[in-house]
């Protein structure tokens, strides 16, 4: 988390020094703009599977055994926040961005069984993903256009599956603790639209999907007894939408 | 005697984020609607028809993965075995009836309502073999049946003289019945010498998020062909069967991730 934030950091310094310094002689060839974006996603490196089986389980044991008590999880959506880098040449744009999801507390649920002591399961997760795209522009007017393309993602993700009491259920012989990062890359594509909204400034809206698997991840767990445990390893699928609103400023050159 | 007073500054921290994001959202567009700009609004009811591949996602329950040895629902159950008589069952393709309202503000700016109506028309039936004791045959049947009502938040452009393309994104409250039926020779559970067939019922409803591209091509000045593409993202919670008369019960969750193309017709009644 800490390096995720340090790039994050960088680039946005990048972005301000190139904001504020003056080039002097250096003819304008196509445009540069700062974005900075807000925007959602649903279910952030793809935790919905295991939730999912989290609550058919908790949901059949409250069926079938009397006096089970439970509370599902909810699949989370995530709201995202990031920066971007563009500079359009004719009808190319090429675009340095990054963004940065994460859960909010809630992602929770318990299980209780009969005359049992109460299970408590959070999982928290985040993403930060680093796109580096090349769209094509259809232009309508200055700074009113659609852009259409892809390219690399670099990702950097997190997921940690808690539980209080494993014993207790839904699934006994669970760890405590399971806990998974690390780096890797994949692709996206991207499609959006800009207009223009005051002077130097416009308006976007954009939907990017992505995709990327991760190497098999080895866990920083703890088991049931309270022992560190390097298994089970985990895939994470970085598969996903984000919807991003964005407000942009063209730098003069 | 002083007092320590703790402040979860991490949690002040973590509520100022959360409203701030929230805040810029609608900064973004509350702003974006800039009084300078002329003052357009049209508003634009429009009727269509669409499908959608694999409506309902791999439809997975409880009973197919405890019972029926799949783990991914329709896309699992398929198998064939010589001297069983078989057939591929497919993902449902659904076809839906909507409606939408567009508002256009200031040239750019879309607030779209719609609803939808829709259900599976081809696909969830089949026959499979799987494995109790001994083989049986498995016979396979799935259907679903969902409305929604999107709204979408997003701009449009003009494009040369007679279209406009928009982008808009939200989310959208979708309630939909899944409904599953599997008939066995079998006298293992789930079935027994006096019910060989199996019935699960699940309604429920969700806020999947909703991402909307969208054409209009004029072929009148009020009336235009519209062509849309539509992604839809998010499920229900896990959901008991409420079919109870066959003595068995059965966990699923419905899914309404997926894309819909869409054709139909909009008129612009309103323009100022």
């Amino acid at each position: 988390m800490m390096r995720t934030g340090k790039i994050i950091i960088i680039i946005a310094a990048v972005m301000i020094t190139v904001l504020f310094y003056e080039k002097k002689g250096l003819h304008a060839i196509g445009n540069f703009s700062l974005g900075v974006n807000t925007g959602a996603t649903y279910d952030p490196n793809n935790l919905e599977r295991d939730i999912n089986r989290f609550n058919r389980e908790i949901e059949y044991q409250k069926e079938t055994v009397s006096g089970t008590k439970g509370e599902q999880i909810d699949v989370p959506y995530a709201f995202l926040s990031g920066l971007n880098f563009k500079y359009q040449f004719n009808f190319l744009l090429f675009r340095l961005g990054g963004h940065f999801s994460k859960t909010g507390a809630g992602v929770k649920g318990s299980f209780t069984p009969p005359a049992g002591e109460k299970n408590e399961i959070k999982i928290s997760t985040y993403q930060a993903s680093f796109p580096l795209s090349i769209a094509f522009i259809l232009p309508v007017k200055e700074r009113t256009y659609f852009y259409m393309g892809g390219g690399m993602t670099y990702h950097n993700v997190y997921v940690k599956i808690t539980q209080s009491n494993p014993s207790a259920g839904p699934f006994p012989a669970s760890d405590r603790r399971d806990r998974y990062s690390g780096n890797f890359s994949g692709w996206h594509l991207l499609v959006g639209a800009e207009v223009p909204l005051y002077k130097n400034y416009s308006l976007s809206v954009e939907w990017i999907h992505q995709e990327g698997r991760s190497y098999s991840m080895t866990n920083d767990g703890i088991d049931n007894a309270g022992a560190k445990t390097s298994s089970p390893k985990r895939v994470i699928n970085a598969r996903g939408d984000f919807i991003l609103f964005g407000i942009n400023y063209y730098i003069s050159i | 005697m002083t007092h320590k007073i703790y402040i979860n500054f991490n949690f002040i921290f973590l509520k100022i984020i959360m409203m701030r994001k929230i805040s810029l959202i609608i900064f973004i567009f509350i702003s974006g609607m800039r009084i300078a700009a002329a003052e357009t609004v049209s508003v634009s009811g429009g009727i269509y028809g669409s499908f959608m591949q694999s409506m309902g996602g791999n439809l997975q329950s409880y009973n197919q993965e405890n019972y029926f040895g799949s783990s991914s629902g329709i896309d699992g159950i398929n198998r064939s075995m010589d001297g069983y008589s078989t057939s591929n069952i497919e993902r449902l393709t659904g076809v839906f009836a909507g409606l939408d309202v567009k508002a256009i503000f200031f040239d750019y700016y879309m607030l779209r309502v719609g609803a939808n109506y829709g259900m599976s028309m081809t696909g969830g039936k089949g026959k499979t073999v799987y494995y109790n004791g001994a083989y049986y045959n498995l016979k396979c049947e799935y259907s679903l049946k969902q409305y929604d009502f999107p709204v979408t938040l997003g701009l449009s452009i003009p494009f040369w003289k007679d279209s406009r393309i928009s982008v808009s994104c939200g989310t959208a409250f979708a309630r939909a019945t899944y409904e599953n039926k599997f008939e066995s020779d079998s006298t293992s559970a789930p079935f027994s010498l006096t019910q060989n067939t199996i019935k699960g019922k699940f309604t429920g409803w969700a806020f999947p998020l909703v991402v909307l591209i969208q054409g209009d091509f004029f072929i009148m000045p009020e009336v235009s062909l519209i062509s849309t593409i539509s992604y839809y993202r998010g499920r229900t919670k896990v959901i008991k069967d409420s079919s109870d008369k066959d003595g068995n019960v059965d966990y699923a969750s419905i899914d309404f991730t997926g894309y819909r193309f869409s054709l139909g017709v909009s008129y612009f009644f309103y323009n100022m």
